[in-house]
């Protein structure tokens, strides 16, 4: 009995918890498509008139391409970056390695407010601040660890012997690297890449910190929420939710979590690209 | 060995303080299967590495038909490699895969696929081309692996126990396989394995090794009724190792007295003085088991137990004096004519010619 009870709490809990996470997204999402200007119980009924007033609105445009324009080379920049740092960590042993590591991983448990500050103060110096460099700076700082992790992962799943069956059928450490080892990443690359390109398409903080003119979508966000209350926002909110859970999904379809059970024939079980993928999810 | 194709010459390796191969040298002539053959850590996969250019030795040389490898890294040797965990590539088909080492040698696609496609068929994969790797099944992988070493044509071919992850029946099949293409391609095959079965049953010669140390180099025929010392004597285990002090060096052999009696013994090259002490080998399948002695050496044993390997049996003999059971080689036939029951009393016996000291009959 006390054990049903402690599962059905458990249960409870876990379905709260989902709740509080969703129920402003579900909000925003409702409110988006409803016809009275406040977000008022009881709706007023179906409109898409917000949805048509974000997207002819020329700053929201311009943010959303300047989103579009950062986070693809970010995520192209971590991708490549990322997998330089995991093929290091894997092939090679060097003084100071776990530091490495260490500091490759460091990112994303650093508060985005601290970090923000130190790129404000950073790139300033620089006479980078406010610029859209700014912002590609920053975020693949924060984006390259989740690449790096990715890639990482699936690399330790690599027979060691691969390469070097590869170099004694002379192909030389370069070629290996071109045929042989990029090949065995390459779903872990797509979805590195889909994942880092959600991460700065949706990073606030840090971006708000250092963009300065050149907002992104969330910063504009902001910017609008301080002027007035409008529904524009929920539809704003509605696409880039959508668009982020898309570019995750995919990117974790990718990552060969939907492969699980092809993977699971030929190597080790699937290491927990989840955790790495949900710490994202919940930053939104 | 001056013709030999590989010559291995006072190569060691050392690993910071733990030295894998002390230094050792023997030559691998042209087209001989050489097995080297002992068990885990004795060395034989540093060997093997050494040779593939993955392991630099720290001392000697290694020769490819008189040039030195020296400082050659993998990628420019020509010496492929039958890894232990197949090493396929598993985002290339199984076409692909066979056409690794030629696509690295620069082959034009269409000539590419048409060696990997012969040597496919050769191995019966012929149907499987387009399939992916890891839909193949444990021995097709296995050819697989194979072709995609052959297809380079190569004057040698290492193998690092490429059969230890099939089942009895398979590997049967494969050392079959084996030694028909190595006889059929004239090429030296290097194996590396644990099994002494296959070692026996494929290699013209075989090397014992035993932590980082070549204990012994010969045909399985030699090694099998002339063990070089203890250890190789105790590995292969087809003889009972007995201990005697020395009596009489004769023409034709040594009498020795040990605790069981006198006994003789081969001379062979024996150089050991009067009252020395000296460890000598009886070969199991050459004694001789009854109610009365046949030969001049015999002992009283009482039968403990016995073993089955095919249609030959193991006997195993207590022997008053002698700490190790007596070991007897019987074929199946003769066992069950005995009639014996364990606890049987029997004379165990066997001639001059049947017993050899260590390393006296090279």
């Amino acid at each position: 009995m006390m054990l049903r009870l402690g599962r059905w709490f458990g249960w409870a809990y876990t379905g709260y918890t989902f709740l509080f996470i969703l129920a402003p997204i579900a909000a925003s999402l409702v409110f988006s498509f409803n016809a009275d200007r406040f977000p008022s119980l009881p709706l007023k009924g179906f409109t898409m008139e917000w949805y048509g007033g974000t997207f002819t609105d020329p700053l929201v445009i311009e943010a959303f391409q300047r989103s579009v324009m950062v986070s693809i080379p970010v995520a192209l920049l971590s991708t490549i970056l990322g997998f330089c740092a995991a093929y290091c960590d894997f092939r090679f042993d060097f003084r100071g390695k776990s530091l490495f590591s260490l500091l490759m991983l460091l990112p994303p448990t650093i508060p985005s407010v601290i970090m923000g500050l130190g790129m404000l103060s950073y790139l300033s110096r620089m006479s980078l601040a406010g610029e859209v460099w700014a912002v590609l700076i920053s975020h693949v700082v924060i984006a390259l660890p989740f690449a790096m992790a990715m890639i990482r992962l699936r690399l330790a799943q690599m027979d060691s012997a691969l390469e070097e069956a590869s170099w004694n059928l002379r192909a030389s450490p370069a070629q290996t690297l071109w045929h042989v080892v990029l090949p065995f990443c390459k779903q872990s690359l797509v979805a590195a890449f889909l994942i880092t390109a959600a991460v700065s398409f949706d990073e606030f903080a840090v971006a708000w910190f250092v963009s300065g003119l050149n907002e992104t979508v969330p910063v504009r966000v902001l910017v609008f929420l301080q002027g007035q209350v409008s529904p524009v926002i929920n539809a704003i909110g509605t696409a880039v939710f959508t668009s982020s859970i898309l570019l995750v999904a995919v990117g974790m379809a990718f990552s060969g979590m939907g492969k699980a059970k092809r993977a699971a024939a030929d190597t080790p079980a699937q290491p927990p690209c989840g955790v790495l993928v949900s710490n994202n999810g919940l930053s939104l | 060995m001056s013709e030999a194709l590989v010559e291995i010459d006072r190569v060691a390796k050392r690993f910071g303080d733990y030295t894998a191969v002390t230094e050792t040298s023997f030559g691998i002539g042209q087209g001989e299967f050489l097995a080297i053959m002992g068990s885990s850590g004795c060395g034989k996969t540093t060997m093997l590495r050494m040779l593939a250019g993955l392991e630099e030795p720290s001392a000697g040389e290694i020769r490819l038909e008189g040039r030195s490898q020296k400082g050659l890294p993998p990628w420019r040797r020509d010496l492929p490699l039958v890894w232990q965990s197949l090493a396929l590539f598993p985002f290339l088909s199984v076409l692909d895969n066979v056409g690794f080492g030629l696509k690295m040698r620069g082959v034009a696609k269409v000539e590419r696929d048409r060696r990997s496609l012969a040597w496919l068929h050769k191995l019966e994969l012929g149907e499987f081309a387009s399939r992916n790797v890891m839909q193949l099944s444990g021995g097709q992988r296995q050819r697989v692996a194979l072709a995609r070493a052959l297809v380079t044509e190569p004057k040698v071919l290492l193998l690092d126990e490429p059969l230890s992850a099939l089942d009895a029946h398979l590997s049967v099949r494969m050392q079959a396989l084996l030694r028909s293409l190595q006889r059929e391609l004239g090429i030296t095959f290097v194996y590396v394995t644990h099994s002494q079965t296959e070692a026996f049953s494929m290699a013209d010669r075989v090397v014992i090794m035993s932590r980082g140390k070549v204990e012994q180099i010969g045909s399985p025929q030699a090694i099998y009724r002339h063990p070089a010392n203890r250890f190789v004597a105790e590995f292969i285990g087809n003889v009972t190792i007995l201990r005697g002090s020395v009596a009489e060096v004769g023409e034709q052999a040594v009498r020795l007295n040990t605790a069981t009696g006198a006994m003789s013994v081969s001379r062979g090259n024996f150089a050991g003085s009067h009252g020395a002490p000296a460890d000598f080998y009886v070969n199991a399948d050459q004694i001789a088991i009854g109610d009365e002695p046949r030969h001049e050496n015999h002992v009283r044993a009482r039968f403990l137990s016995h073993k089955f390997i095919g249609n030959m049996v193991t006997l195993f003999l207590e022997v008053p004096g002698i700490e190790d059971d007596l070991k007897v080689i019987l074929p199946e036939r003769t066992y069950d004519c005995l009639g014996m029951q364990p606890g049987d009393s029997v004379v165990a016996s066997w001639p001059a010619a049947a017993a050899h000291f260590f390393g006296g009959a090279a």
